[in-house]
């Protein structure tokens, strides 16, 4: 053999070590992951912990996170656009400095922020509550409920991502959208104020309702559930009002009793951070309920009782495994029903329908959880 | 206001005192006109009913309640009856006293809370300390009284750090303002 031949299969041995290797071998090319095929099951899990995780309740599977600043969770999901809006308030050395309050647009499948609308620095800071904010029902606007301790309101064009301006509340509190670019707030005198936003978020209209509760005596839980138009909300000692908007005008139905008139001495009450969920499939009511005296209106929940709205009767009780603070039903066809115990660190989901337990969700990041949303809305 | 990071002025011991003195002296109109100026003098704050009911007259000083018996780090203490959160004797302060590191807002809410000992009702502000995260000793959820957020003078779930340089919560303190009539 030619020494130039001997070279050349030198040279061609020593390249199938690198093939077979490579054969075997592909090195690994780190990424990110994006947020696909997302289910009714999807749900964030938020509170006053800053972190806000995404969960699949029904898989027990972590998803994703992301941080709010150094405020309680106040979320809204546009159905009409693939992004998601949180009020963030952030000061400039952590806890102390400059506050900026900002409404941040993040991407629903990167959760990247895609802009920052800055908001005056004064949205409501307490416990945590699904209504300190709220889209209007077409998305384009989303008014925030400030507290300093002052009342107002503020709003932003999501549409074209900029600040609008600030309404005076005096007097009532928190944000219900419904239908046409209103939103109800609730009142210190026990009525409810009705505002309506024009196209280009300026004030339109404003209505008031005479007083049809008593604040002091047996107040209105500010922990409503929708469905449809309508709100739902309960008094402390159970009396469930409906508010309705028909015709332009904002309607306050007769009260009708959750518990019996035995229950109620046996002290069945409404209570905990989110008591009220609504069942749009089946036109249901879930309200979370314990045992207890006056004002134990934040006791946390040992039963759901299950309401047909239409019948106003009471169709099925779901003994919970342990005693709950806040509920949520997710979406679709087959809804679980999502239980968070009174220490934050557990969820216990069931079969919506049924009440049948199926598993317990823990360790989804936020230290204070308190609220859910649904990722579809 | 437990579990939040949240919360804001400043009124030192001789403006408390101030306070009462002028409460015990005036007539409630005009220690409304007072306490405005004296809140408009400091952070601009709107006067809500909450100051309103520090207005009343004969503020007891609290040295003069008849016996204040019990343990102000229990959550079984008299003045803690419309508390929702971590009282500030158990956080390196007292009943009255933020402590060190923290800022008195200048603004609370109201309860009105049983002496066990002489029987009777006092008005008690609850005032938050605010500037570090929540001191999580001794969490006490009593809510008597305790009123929705559209409610606010009696609320605790809102963050009492209104006009201090933080609105972070660490803390509650439970003055006795009154006698509740």
């Amino acid at each position: 053999m030619s020494r130039l031949s001997l070279a050349v299969l030198a040279a061609v041995l020593s390249m199938f070590p690198a093939h077979f290797a490579q054969a075997e071998f592909a090195a690994d090319r780190p990424g990110s992951t994006t947020l696909e095929s997302p289910t009714p099951d999807w749900t964030w899990v938020g509170g006053a912990g800053s972190a806000v995780t995404l969960m699949d309740m029904r898989n027990d599977r972590y998803l994703a996170q992301f941080n709010n600043g150094v405020s309680t969770l106040k979320l809204a999901i546009p159905a009409s656009r693939n992004e998601f809006y949180s009020i963030e308030t952030y000061m400039a050395r952590m806890y102390r400095g400059t506050r900026t309050d900002v409404v941040t647009v993040r991407a629903k499948d990167t959760l990247k922020p895609l802009a920052e609308i800055q908001i005056p620095p004064k949205s409501y800071e307490g416990m945590s509550l699904l209504h300190a904010a709220g889209l209007t029902d077409d998305d384009r606007f989303l008014v925030s409920f400030n507290m300093t301790p002052g009342q107002s309101v503020t709003v932003v064009d999501m549409q074209d991502r900029a600040f609008v301006g600030e309404l005076d509340t005096t007097g009532c509190a928190l944000v219900y959208p419904t239908t046409g670019r209103r939103f109800h707030m609730l009142c210190g005198d026990g009525g409810l104020a009705t505002l309506q936003l024009d196209a280009a978020g300026q004030e339109l209209a404003r209505s008031r309702t005479s007083s049809f509760f008593d604040p002091q005596a047996d107040p209105l839980l500010e922990k409503g559930a929708r469905l449809g138009r309508a709100w739902y909300f309960s008094s402390f000692n159970g009396w469930l009002y409906k508010i309705d908007v028909a015709d332009g005008e904002t309607r306050v139905d007769a009260p009708w009793p959750l518990a019996s008139e035995r229950q109620r001495k046996r002290q069945w009450r409404p209570g905990g951070m989110v008591p009220l969920v609504t069942d749009p499939e089946n036109n249901r009511l879930l309200v979370l309920m314990h045992r207890g005296g006056t004002d134990t209106h934040k006791q946390g929940g040992t039963q759901a009782w299950v309401f047909d709205l239409a019948s106003r009767t009471r169709q099925a009780v779901i003994r919970l495994r342990q005693t709950t603070q806040s509920l949520h039903l997710t979406r679709g066809k087959a809804p679980l029903l999502l239980a968070l115990n009174d220490d934050g660190d557990q969820i216990d989901v069931y079969d919506a329908p049924s009440g049948r337990y199926r598993h317990t969700v823990e360790a989804f990041g936020d230290l204070y959880p308190a609220l859910f949303h649904s990722y579809l809305r | 206001m437990p579990h939040s990071n949240f919360v804001p002025v400043f009124i030192d011991a001789l403006a408390e005192r101030a306070v009462r003195q002028i409460a015990r002296s005036s007539s409630r109109r005009g220690l409304l006109k007072r306490l405005s100026g004296m809140l408009l003098g400091s952070a601009a704050l709107p006067l809500l009913p909450v100051s309103r009911a520090m207005a009343a007259a004969d503020t007891p000083d609290d040295a003069l309640i008849a016996d204040d018996r019990g343990d102000p780090e229990s959550c079984n203490y008299w003045r803690y009856c419309g508390i929702d959160g971590n009282p500030c004797a158990c956080c390196g302060g007292g009943i009255n006293s933020c402590p060190p590191g923290t800022e008195l807002s200048p603004i609370g809410w109201i309860g009105t809370c049983k002496n066990p000992v002489d029987n009777r009702d006092y008005l008690v502000s609850y005032y938050d300390c605010c500037g570090t995260t929540s001191c999580g000793r001794c969490y006490c959820r009593s809510n008597e009284g305790e009123r929705p957020v559209y409610v606010p003078f009696k609320n605790n779930d809102i963050v009492w750090c209104f006009g201090t340089s933080s609105n972070t919560y660490h803390c509650t303190l439970a003055s006795v303002i009154d006698v509740s009539s």
